[in-house]
């Protein structure tokens, strides 16, 4: 913790960029204080975290430099933010006297190089601006997560997150190139954009996924790939919910058969209703893929995909253009987070996520068991379900969605009554069936407590990660590395 | 054809309402023949000191205070069957329309905003949440419409009513026991504000903010700014435009540094006329707008401040 | 509006009963089912299905709940919305008054109980907002009410409660539809919300701004 006052940090941060770029508003720096892990608290207005020293916005990776050795040297926690849509604790200020460094400003497109098919930006340029731009010029990134209208690309690349799209375009560790990064010691490191290169150990993986915890990311260089919307195919099948378990067996045959679809998703009736409600009659699962790419291929994909469903008698086919109009309003804006904050508050009933994977022959067990789990544990439960959302050759994800009603409960204690709870049954199933209790949002602070049972023995190289690139302690702690109680 | 407005007195927007009926006769019924006015009020002098009158004659239905009930029973004994109502477009124009069509065997539309009478009584509305305009033919006398809200005003003719007879309601048994209203808190400043400058993040300091809220005074209306630039504490979280803030429907709208979130332009949508001042012309904002400057707004905001004040 | 009035019974001495009339097709009929499991006593569907097209059809609506309340089911007070965003028709609930020959209040937003023959009443009016205390029977149109939000029942009592079966009118549609309207839609038109996005062209900041005050700004400004 900070060796030197509050008024002191203050001061300091104003000595390096100046007043207008360090805040220290209240209601500002109270909202700094956690992120969407803590939502009913966040609805509530009641900030259980340490509330933070000050924001300050960063123009340049100098000047986070600067800042980084102000803190080193004072020994004060920081945490790195951009596009502020975490729903898993990191960005909560765990310790007192915190600074969030956010690089939101930093929102220049440096360069479109379609020749060699790469962009490079700066941490806080908004992805949804980035693919809008490059959508008018025929191209996109291949990235699109829920949270588009929020993210950002420091963010995005420090969470390790994964899109819609990923089953054709990979998680962002597929898209990355090279990266521009800066240590807490103020150590400003460039990786170059190449290729590939087989020169030891791929050092973007200390960067890619470090959430906060190792370096501050404040550019990164993505790959391009072109954007051809017209020759999207959609496919779509009913199941009941009884038959979840053919559900994923579907998912694994078409991967196992070599297609490539850019959407393979599973969704159980409980999940399903939230967004097919309008035709898709209840107690029915549904099974979709979308195809992309060239106009030759994604026909092939679609009739591929049709003949290996025709075999299962269980599957009914549904109105490809039903599924394309779901997935005109998939994503989560600014717009959709103040209608949940009312109807949180009305209602009283909130509703959360958790992501996880797991391998062919364990998810399914992963599925069942956490949710039968929940349903006889758990009190006040409106609706238990979830989907697989994205699909490996050797395995799937699963993102389980679930909605409570806050009963008899003060704000405080929501997260202990409830969503913690929660949390703890789908990673204790997770572990004992083998599969990661983090698919694409980030260990963060809430399933940190799981760091060593997730890592196993390898859990002595992220340690060492974080003592060798964070010696004195202060990157965004409490994050991947659970704090000493 | 002959036409009558029905104008409630118990309203403080009476001016607005007589000015939105007036518009209306004149874009739509200068063919037809202007019958009486009716006049919801206390008592007569009501209508006499209006100073203003948008028919030649007109009939006071009085009674203590507005009671629907008592007010249909009056006016359904002097409607004649293929005559047209006008009502004003607030709450009390809707229910007293369709109301009164329906105790006297006619038909009835509500937020109309064109109409067209011919053989037929034709008349426009928009449904679908606005996304759609509908045509409907009404095809049985009396014809009641009320209008729509926000139609273009107009200034009627200087001059007093002539009041061809007072109706007193009679009670109608009543199911209302006791009764209070309050006045509404006027919204004042931002919701109410005619010209309104929007800033967003690309604003960069609270100085700036400031120097917004002085040239929004000088052109006679408010600042109010987007998400960011309220998380940044340039300017009180009370001046948020958006969903999750105000919803605005000025005559103006000028955007400074704002990229054009959707949640945010939901805010100034309805604006009637929208500039967009913004360095990046890929902004959102920027085919959201009448016109657009790319530019950076401080120069441009300044240069208009002092055209403004000349 | 109505599980509000109910939860603010206790100690009034006023019991409620609780029923759901709709007009609308067997897919809807998933949502019905929570309304059991809020404690409900009645959920009725007047089946609908997809060739009724009755969305610009409000007599017809006030009409099958007019019948419902006078032949199947007394009610003491109906509790309606003011107008659905399709048809914007804006005319159910006070055609459904007339109907009756019942009083109605709307744009209501909140709702207390007085004792088993009154119910207090907040609505907008006209630049007020009037507090009344009304006599039954009567029709309330809720309108801008804040925090409409229906609540969640738990999946416990879905179960338990959710089985009950919604109860069916079936009305003789074609007689319905026959009958000659007082209003019929001739038209529909979309509205395109695009707006022009006409680029200030000049050298300097200056120049535009002077180009957009004369061309845009100056005669707008003059009329406010």
């Amino acid at each position: 913790m900070a060796i030197i006052s509050r008024e002191q940090i203050v001061e300091g941060l104003v000595g390096i960029l100046g007043s207008e770029q360090v805040i220290t508003d209240e209601q500002v720096l109270k909202e700094s204080s956690l992120d969407r892990y803590r939502k009913y608290e966040q609805v509530c207005e009641v900030y259980t975290q340490p509330i933070p020293a000050a924001v300050v916005y960063v123009k340049s990776a100098e000047e986070v430099s600067e800042v980084l050795k102000f803190a080193d040297d004072n020994e004060i926690n920081v945490v790195p933010r951009t596009g502020q849509s975490a729903i898993e604790g990191g960005l909560e200020t765990a310790l007192k006297d915190s600074v969030v460094i956010d690089g939101s400003t930093m929102n220049k497109v440096i360069k479109v190089d379609e020749y060699n098919m790469q962009v490079t930006c700066q941490c806080g340029v908004p992805l949804q601006e980035l693919d809008d731009m490059l959508r008018e010029r025929g191209y996109t990134t291949g990235h699109s997560p829920q949270s588009k209208p929020l993210a950002q690309m420091g963010g995005l690349v420090a969470t390790r997150s994964i899109g819609q799209f990923s089953t054709l375009y990979g998680g962002i560790e597929d898209m990355i190139v090279g990266m521009e990064a800066v240590f807490p010691n103020g150590k400003i490191c460039r990786i170059k954009n190449v290729p590939r290169r087989a020169a030891g150990p791929d050092i973007r993986h200390i960067i890619c996924g470090n959430e906060g915890a190792l370096c501050y990311i404040t550019e990164v260089t993505l790959k391009l790939f072109k954007w051809q919307p017209d020759n999207n195919r959609y496919i779509g099948y009913m199941l009941d919910d009884e038959h979840m378990k053919l559900g994923f067996d579907c998912l694994r045959e078409v991967m196992v058969e070599g297609y490539k679809p850019s959407f393979a998703r599973l969704y159980d009736a409980a999940d399903a209703q939230q967004h097919f409600s309008a035709w898709l009659p209840e107690g029915k699962a549904i099974l979709i893929w979308m195809a992309e790419g060239p106009a030759n291929i994604t026909p092939a994909i679609e009739a591929g995909i049709k003949e290996m469903m025709s075999k299962h008698p269980e599957l009914e086919e549904v109105d490809p253009k039903l599924i394309e109009k779901w997935y005109g309003g998939l994503n989560w804006g600014p717009e959709q987070i103040a209608e949940e904050k009312e109807e949180i508050k009305a209602t009283q009933n909130i509703g959360i996520t958790t992501e996880v994977s797991g391998s062919w022959d364990n998810i399914y067990d992963i599925y069942k068991t956490a949710c039968d789990r929940i349903m006889e544990e758990v009190p006040d439960m409106t609706l238990m379900g979830g989907h697989s959302s994205h699909s490996y050759i050797n395995g799937t994800n699963m993102y389980f969605v679930y909605y409570y009603n806050i009963v008899d409960c003060a704000p405080e204690e929501e997260i202990n009554k409830y969503h913690d709870r929660i949390n703890e049954i789908i990673c204790e199933q997770v572990i004992k069936y083998g599969g990661s209790i983090v698919h694409h949002h980030g260990l963060g602070k809430a399933r940190a407590k799981y760091v060593t049972e997730e890592y196993g023995s390898s859990y002595y190289m992220l340690k060492t990660l974080k003592q060798a690139f964070d010696p004195n302690g202060i990157m965004n702690m409490g994050t991947l590395i659970p704090l000493r109680k | 054809m002959r036409y009558h407005c029905i104008i409630d007195a118990y309203s403080k927007d009476i001016i607005r309402q007589m000015e939105e009926l007036y518009a209306f006769k004149s874009a739509f019924l200068q063919e037809a023949e202007e019958g009486v006015s009716y006049v919801l009020c206390r008592d007569s002098t009501v209508v006499e000191g209006l100073d203003r009158r948008i028919s030649g004659s007109a009939a006071a239905i009085i009674a203590e205070d507005y009671c629907p009930e008592a007010v249909l029973e009056a006016l359904g004994k002097e409607t004649a069957l293929e005559d047209l109502y006008l009502f004003g477009s607030g709450i009390s124009g809707n229910e007293l329309s369709v109301r009164l069509a329906a105790r006297m065997k006619g038909s009835s539309v509500t937020a109309v905003h064109g109409l067209e009478c011919k053989e037929q009584v034709t008349v426009k509305k928009m449904v679908y949440a606005s996304h759609m305009e509908g045509t409907f033919r009404m095809k049985k006398g009396p014809y009641c419409i009320s209008l729509a809200k926000g139609m273009d005003r107009q200034e009627p003719e200087k001059g007093t009513f002539h009041i061809i007879k007072e109706i007193r309601c009679t009670d109608v048994p009543g199911f209302v026991v006791s009764r209070k209203t309050f006045a509404n808190a006027s919204a004042g400043g931002l919701d109410e504000a005619k010209v309104v400058i929007a800033a967003g993040r690309g604003i960069r300091n609270r100085e700036n903010a400031d120097y917004l809220q002085e040239t929004a005074e000088v052109l006679g209306g408010e600042l109010g700014v987007s998400r960011p630039a309220a998380m940044n504490a340039w300017v009180p979280m009370n001046r948020l435009i958006g969903v999750s803030g105000a919803m605005l429907q000025p005559d103006i709208c000028i955007t400074a540094g704002v990229s054009g979130a959707a949640a945010f332009y939901a805010g100034i949508e309805k604006s009637k006329f929208i500039v967009a001042i913004n360095t990046d012309e890929q902004a959102p904002i920027m085919k959201k707008a009448d016109v657009v400057v790319a530019d950076d707004f401080v120069p441009v905001i300044k240069a208009l401040r002092e055209l403004a004040e000349q | 509006m109505m599980l509000k009035l109910s939860d603010l019974s206790e100690g009034f001495d006023v019991v409620y009963e609780l029923s759901v009339l709709t007009v609308g097709r067997r897919q809807h009929e998933a949502f019905l089912k929570t309304l059991y499991a809020l404690k409900f006593e009645h959920v009725v569907r007047v089946e609908a299905e997809e060739d009724k097209d009755i969305r610009f059809c409000p007599e017809i609506i006030a009409d099958l709940a007019a019948g419902y309340i006078t032949d199947t089911s007394p009610q003491d007070v109906v509790i309606m919305g003011v107008q659905s965003s399709e048809g914007s028709n804006g005319k159910t609930p006070l055609l459904l008054a007339e109907e009756l020959g019942w009083p109605c209040i709307t744009e209501v937003t909140a709702l207390e109980p007085v004792d088993e023959g009154h119910l207090k009443v907040t609505s907008e009016e006209d630049g007020h907002t009037a507090v009344q205390v009304v006599g039954v029977p009567c029709v309330l149109a809720v309108g801008n009410a804040p925090s409409s939000y229906l609540r969640v029942p738990t999946l416990k009592d879905k179960m338990k409660l959710g089985k009950k079966p919604i109860e069916h009118i079936v009305p003789n549609w074609d007689q319905l539809l026959e009958k000659e309207r007082d209003v019929e839609l001739t038209e529909l038109a979309a509205v395109e919300e695009r707006r022009d996005a006409v680029v200030i062209e000049g050298d300097t900041p200056e120049e535009k701004a002077r180009q957009l005050y004369e061309s845009y700004l100056k005669g707008r400004l003059e009329k406010i």
